[in-house]
């Protein structure tokens, strides 16, 4: 049920002059409706996503306005007050609202969600519509691998492709050995996200499969895997790997001898 | 050299291009990598040139990346050239353009989000790369940039060319001698610039219901990296400006042209402001919005402020203040006058033919473009943000730190 109050406060985000360019905020107005909708605690946030609408229908630019300014604006919160902020946010995924207006959410956790919220998104990451949302937000919030571990077995199609950066983004490599075998995936972009994936995470194991995948593809497809030969080389070097990292520029300036990979050969010099 | 705006227009550059392609396409061209050595100088000194994102800044994008080279077109890329690629000419994926070995140069013009990764997609391929600006659409995936060129020794320059000049004013060296001899402790300079950030005119439109995506346009391929949103018309076509998922409103637009020459005066082409706090009124989450003031200021004191003229109250914390000679001991005085002038910038076609670095290199860009990007997260977050300009992270606000280097969506990552 809409929150009478919480709408009030809303409306507040309103440009009466010129809605349509915000040319003319009233900041005052705003403020006040954001101290009034914090000092009502949860309702004022659960209420606020009360009032949002499917994407398609529109009409709630001032309440997705007044959700996101004070999202941006609990960041800065003292830590108990930012949970409860992030805990009603979170709260709201399990009501019966739009799935546009769960993604909205959603990114709004992205912003200010913390540990508390990551099990909420852990549950939509193998949602069709929302899964790139849950995995954004889990992302910037970090700490997330065991989320990300969890759904790789059941992903497929582009969950998966997320799910995989995801990891390596993250630098776990806890799923490398998995995550090894899709080098030989029949999707090219499934092998070109592992083989990244494996050279963030500088997985020692990674090095013989990767140099092949390298050697074997064509095109673009060979740009990117040798690309991430020198990466995970570099984060190897990093690690103080030395011996698998000379492995891979050795291999490098002795496979790449067309003319035009001799920059590949210039780039694998480690003097 | 100081590149001026092409006065060709858009539709007659698609027209005389599309013409060029296919006269390229009728005589060989020698890819420099054929004759090889340390320049890569093919005999005819003819290269192989393409213009990724042919839209509004397309044109001239191009034109600067061919001033002082003989230059083939060879190819045209957008997303919006559905049902018109062939592959061979006219393509929609850039991965098609850079895995062509005769292919040397790239102009990248297409929306901001993309920069980033087809810039190092073409270092990986071997390319050299002018980039329209703003660099990139958040901090981290500049440095990623940086590393990509270094990694592959490929010229990058951004597009937009004020330093040049600024680097040949006299007054301008003095300043930039000053401050690179770290003798100015504290610097009391300000450099503040009021209006012209084009802060309304390119500020998004929010309230649109989705549309149908037009038949010749990729639209999730338009959306890349960024989250794939709804269609509407204003996310394309230069209006795109006004959403956070492409760019950053008129002030990343328009700021890079103007602190780009600033930056190479004051001598901050490697570093970064350290606390950042602006006046705006609570963001908008998809689209940029408007904004008073922002100021940014340097570990050793040099402040930079935009002052948007356009909401709020105007900036009048400080005034502008230059940095002198004067404003040294004699001794250190001396000490900057003995010092050497810095050397002269190279131009793209310098750096190209010589193997040098050019002027508005990537590290240089970066540095500008995360001065931009700083201002608005400042803006979206307002509280004063504290920056470690080495680690390149916020510091002490998580919050604040999530916008230094946003997810990405598959399988696009910088």
């Amino acid at each position: 049920m809409p929150n009478e109050k919480v709408a009030l406060f809303a409306a507040q985000f309103r440009d009466p002059k010129d809605l349509k360019r915000q040319s003319n905020p009233n900041l005052k107005e705003m403020t006040a409706a954001l101290d009034g909708l914090r000092a009502m605690g949860a309702k004022g946030v659960t209420g606020l996503v009360a009032l949002l609408k499917p994407d398609a229908e529109g009409g709630d630019v001032h309440v997705r306005h007044a959700l996101h300014g004070q999202a941006m604006r609990a960041g800065g919160w003292p830590e108990k007050d930012r949970q409860v902020f992030t805990k009603a946010l979170a709260g709201t995924l399990k009501e019966n609202h739009p799935k546009s207006a769960k993604g909205f959410v959603i990114r709004q956790l992205q912003v200010v969600g913390g540990a508390e919220v990551t099990t909420a998104l852990g549950e939509w990451l193998l949602d069709d519509e929302l899964w790139e949302d849950a995995a954004q937000a889990l992302l910037a919030i970090g700490g997330t691998a065991d989320q990300f571990l969890k759904a790789l077995p059941k992903a497929k199609g582009k969950q998966q492709l997320t799910t995989v950066q995801a990891l390596g983004v993250l630098k776990i490599n806890n799923a490398a050995e998995r995550i090894r075998g899709l080098l030989t995936s029949d999707d090219a972009a499934l092998r070109q996200v592992a083989a990244r994936a494996l050279a963030d995470m500088a997985d020692t194991g990674a090095v013989v499969p990767l140099l092949k995948a390298a050697d074997t593809s064509k095109g673009f497809e060979r740009i990117k895997q040798t690309g991430a030969c020198l990466q995970l080389a570099e984060n190897l070097l990093a690690l103080g790997r030395k011996e698998e990292a000379t492995r891979i520029y050795q291999h490098l300036r002795d496979t790449r001898k067309d003319p035009a990979e001799a920059y590949i050969r210039e780039a694998a010099k480690t003097d | 050299m100081t590149l001026k705006a092409s006065s060709v227009s858009r539709r007659r550059f698609l027209k005389t291009s599309s013409a060029t392609v296919v006269a390229a396409a009728t005589c060989q061209i020698v890819p420099r990598h054929v004759v090889g050595g340390a320049g890569q100088t093919p005999p005819s000194e003819t290269f192989g040139g393409a213009l990724i994102g042919v839209g509004g800044r397309g044109p001239g994008t191009y034109n600067g990346m061919c001033r002082g080279l003989n230059v083939k077109q060879l190819a045209l890329c957008d997303v919006k050239f559905v049902g018109r690629a062939d592959n061979k000419k006219v393509y929609t994926d850039f991965r098609r353009v850079l895995e062509r070995k005769d292919i040397d140069l790239i102009a990248i013009a297409t929306p901001p989000h993309w920069h980033a990764l087809i810039s190092i997609a073409a270092a990986e391929a071997g390319k050299d790369v002018l980039c329209e600006k703003p660099m990139t659409r958040f901090i981290a995936e500049g440095r990623a940039v940086v590393n990509a060129f270094k990694r592959y020794n490929r010229v990058f320059q951004i597009g937009t060319f004020g330093r040049f000049d600024a680097s040949r004013d006299r007054g301008n060296i003095i300043t930039h001698k000053i401050m690179r001899s770290g003798l100015l402790k504290p610097c009391e300079g300000v450099h503040i610039k009021a209006g012209g950030l084009k802060v309304k005119q390119w500020s998004g439109d929010p309230g649109l219901l989705p549309q149908s995506v037009p038949g010749s346009l990729d639209w999730d391929f338009y959306c890349g990296p960024s989250p794939l949103k709804p269609y509407v018309r204003p996310r394309t076509g230069g209006t795109h400006r006004g959403y956070w998922d492409y760019e950053g409103g008129g002030l990343s637009d328009m700021a890079q042209h103007h602190f780009d020459p600033v930056q190479w005066t004051f001598g901050k082409d490697d570093t970064s402001p350290v606390e950042i706090e602006a006046h705006a009124p609570p963001p908008h989450p998809e689209c940029t919005g408007m904004w008073g003031w922002v100021e940014l200021k340097y570990a050793d004191g040099l402040t930079f402020a935009m002052d948007s003229r356009e909401w709020g109250d105007r900036y009048t914390r400080k005034k502008e203040r230059g940095v002198s000679l004067n404003d040294l001991s004699p001794e250190n005085r001396k000490k900057v006058e003995a010092m050497p002038d810095p050397a002269k910038l190279l131009s793209f076609a310098e750096a190209v033919k010589t193997r040098g670095q050019a002027g508005g290199h990537a590290e240089a860009a970066h540095r500008c473009a995360t001065m931009l990007h700083l201002a608005n997260i400042a803006i979206r977050v307002r509280r004063k943000i504290k920056y470690d300009p080495v680690k390149e992270e916020i510091i002490g606000d998580p919050e604040a730190n999530r916008f230094v280097n946003p997810p990405t969506r598959a399988p696009w990552h910088p």
